[in-house]
């Protein structure tokens, strides 16, 4: 009786442990409450998925939301959702050198702009990549609660 | 073992004291041991795998979990999106030919602007002629202070002053030519500052017309075209008509295409000017960065729509935009003869930008357009007066136009495109 218990147990703790890493996040939900909720100073517009492939370099997303400025500010939101996490591990370079592109654009037009990107929230967890430049600690605070 | 001893104060073994009884039990809790403890385990194992299964299925595209459920869901909130998006373009649309049917639209002309001097020192002068007072033309006077007023547009490439009054060089510009071709050395490099234009102050219409002897933009019949004025009001174009079409321009462009998602290639980038299309190397192309004038050159194209001017409007010389716009053009025209070229005007600022910033003032501006409008009649190629799809009727960009009263918000930039979409010089 001892063993069963026992190995009821670990099924358990197995079982919650690999929920975790499966975490399943509604994209649309996350990035609608980062609209709202993040105080932004452009106007965030959704890009089409050529623009999104085109920024970001990515064109095997499962599922995507990108938002970006009208070219005044840096700020951004983009989450991406990928078959498996070795395809989000392999994106996340893609995701890494965005950054790494507009702070050389905005570093010689906007250079204001490079505190927020110095500011930009970047997490990867399992199959997705969130991204969120902007001031302040709220993105990072929205984007952990839906990770948790 | 004395089960009776052993159960004396079990109820049941007290009940049954019949050994058969007995035994009976012990063997249906053995059995039960046995056989539940595994079964249980098997149940368990079923449902983590089929819980599994599940999870990795609807991150794909087939599941029908409730994660799919949110993929689904995703879609359809961005189709909706998409939709409501090519709505609104399409009743910018609709919405801008009836202004222009009934003539309601702003005039960007401010007559009084392209001879004012607001500086009052004699310096400006849209007249190309008389552009440099110096005489030598070849000091690039051209480059004002940078942008105190922080707008950001431009200007850090832009030495704050010139001491030494060589003021040639632009750090923005390179002394040799970075990527070792002849589109980057055409002119514009510093390191010759006497090929480089500036002292172009004797550039005549005739001069800018002759560079256009071998243009010949396709189909359209040029010799009956009128180019002095604005390409006028046309039937809307489906948005395939810019599927083989270039964008070549700054931060606006680079907006402008990101916001409308318009099916074109966009050589675009932040801060860039008519100079440094020849020189900075910010377009991704086969794994490498190259100019925007390099990636044209290995772009197929039909048609292309340039616009320069605002990131130059803390330029000192009217005389040298215009002649860096003229070697663009020429360039354009070298790389593909055929293309059908639409400049564009550039952009109004918000009249609280106007007043306040130190470089970008809609005066500037104006001056500009007009300069643009008389390049591209004297090189007989398409002027599109796209302010006046974004202006108000003082001729500066409304305040709700954009957050900064500068690059403009997705409607705006909704506005620009049924502009284009509705003024075309091809069917």
């Amino acid at each position: 009786m001892k063993k069963i218990r026992l190995c009821f147990f670990i099924m358990i703790f197995l079982l919650t442990a690999c929920g975790k890493k499966n975490t399943s996040i509604d994209i649309i939900k996350l990035s609608e409450d980062l609209l709202e909720n993040v105080p932004f100073t452009d106007e965030l517009t959704m890009a089409d998925e050529k623009t999104v492939e085109h920024l970001y370099s990515i064109d095997n997303a499962v599922s995507e939301v990108v938002y970006i400025g009208s070219g005044a500010t840096a700020e951004e939101i983009a989450i991406f959702q990928f078959a498996s996490e070795e395809d989000a591990d392999n994106a996340l370079p893609s995701v890494q050198k965005r950054i790494t592109d507009q702070k050389e654009g905005f570093e010689s037009y906007i250079p204001i702009e490079l505190k927020r990107l110095d500011n930009a929230v970047l997490e990867k967890q399992g199959c997705y990549i969130i991204l969120c430049v902007s001031d302040g600690t709220e993105a990072e605070e929205i984007i952990r609660r839906y990770l948790s | 073992m004395d089960y009776t001893e052993k159960n004396q104060n079990n109820p049941l073994t007290d009940f049954t004291d019949c050994t058969d009884v007995k035994k009976l039990k012990k063997k249906y809790k053995r059995n039960r041991l046995l056989f539940c403890g595994p079964l249980c385990l098997i149940v368990l194992t079923g449902i983590y795998v089929l819980f599994y299964y599940q999870q990795n299925i609807s991150a794909g595209e087939h599941a029908t979990t409730l994660q799919d459920t949110s993929v689904s869901v995703t879609a359809q909130k961005m189709n909706a999106l998409l939709v409501s998006s090519s709505t609104a373009a399409e009743s910018s649309i609709t919405a801008f030919v009836s202004e222009n049917s009934a003539n309601k639209m702003p005039s960007m002309e401010n007559p009084d602007l392209p001879d004012s001097d607001p500086a009052g020192s004699g310096l400006e002068s849209p007249d190309l002629t008389d552009s440099d007072p110096a005489g030598s033309g070849l000091a690039s006077p051209d480059l004002t202070d940078s942008d105190p007023a922080g707008s950001g547009l431009e200007s850090p490439d832009l030495p704050d002053s010139d001491p030494a009054g060589s003021g040639l060089e632009s750090p923005d510009l390179p002394d040799s030519d970075p990527a070792g071709s002849d589109l980057a050395s055409s002119d514009l490099t510093d390191s010759d500052p006497a090929d480089s234009g500036l002292e172009g102050s004797d550039l005549t219409g005739s001069d800018l017309a002759a560079s256009s002897l071998d243009y010949d933009p396709g189909s359209i019949q040029t010799d009956t075209y009128d180019f002095s004025n604005p390409v006028p009001l046309s039937d809307a174009v489906d948005i395939s008509y810019f599927n083989d079409a270039v964008l070549l321009g700054d931060s606006l462009t680079e907006g402008f295409t990101y916001s409308t998602g318009i099916p074109a290639a966009s050589y675009a980038y932040k801060a860039m000017t008519v100079r440094k299309v020849f020189t900075k190397p910010v377009i991704e192309m086969g794994g490498e960065k190259v100019t925007p004038m390099e990636a044209l050159n290995n772009t197929e194209f039909a048609k292309i729509y340039i616009m320069f001017g605002i990131n130059e409007t803390g330029w000192q010389y009217s005389s040298v935009f215009i002649e860096g716009y003229q070697k663009v053009i020429d360039e354009v025209k070298r790389i593909n003869p055929n293309a059908i070229i639409y400049v564009q005007s550039v952009l109004p600022v918000s009249a609280e930008v106007s007043a306040t910033n130190d470089c970008i003032k809609n005066e500037k501006i104006y001056e500009y357009n007009d300069l643009i409008q008389k390049m591209a009649e004297e090189n007989r190629i398409y002027y599109l007066n796209v302010a006046e799809a974004v202006a108000q009727s003082d001729g500066s960009l409304p305040d709700e136009a954009a957050t900064d009263g500068i690059h403009l918000k997705k409607s705006y930039y909704d506005k620009w495109l049924a502009y284009l979409q509705t003024h075309t010089v091809t069917p």
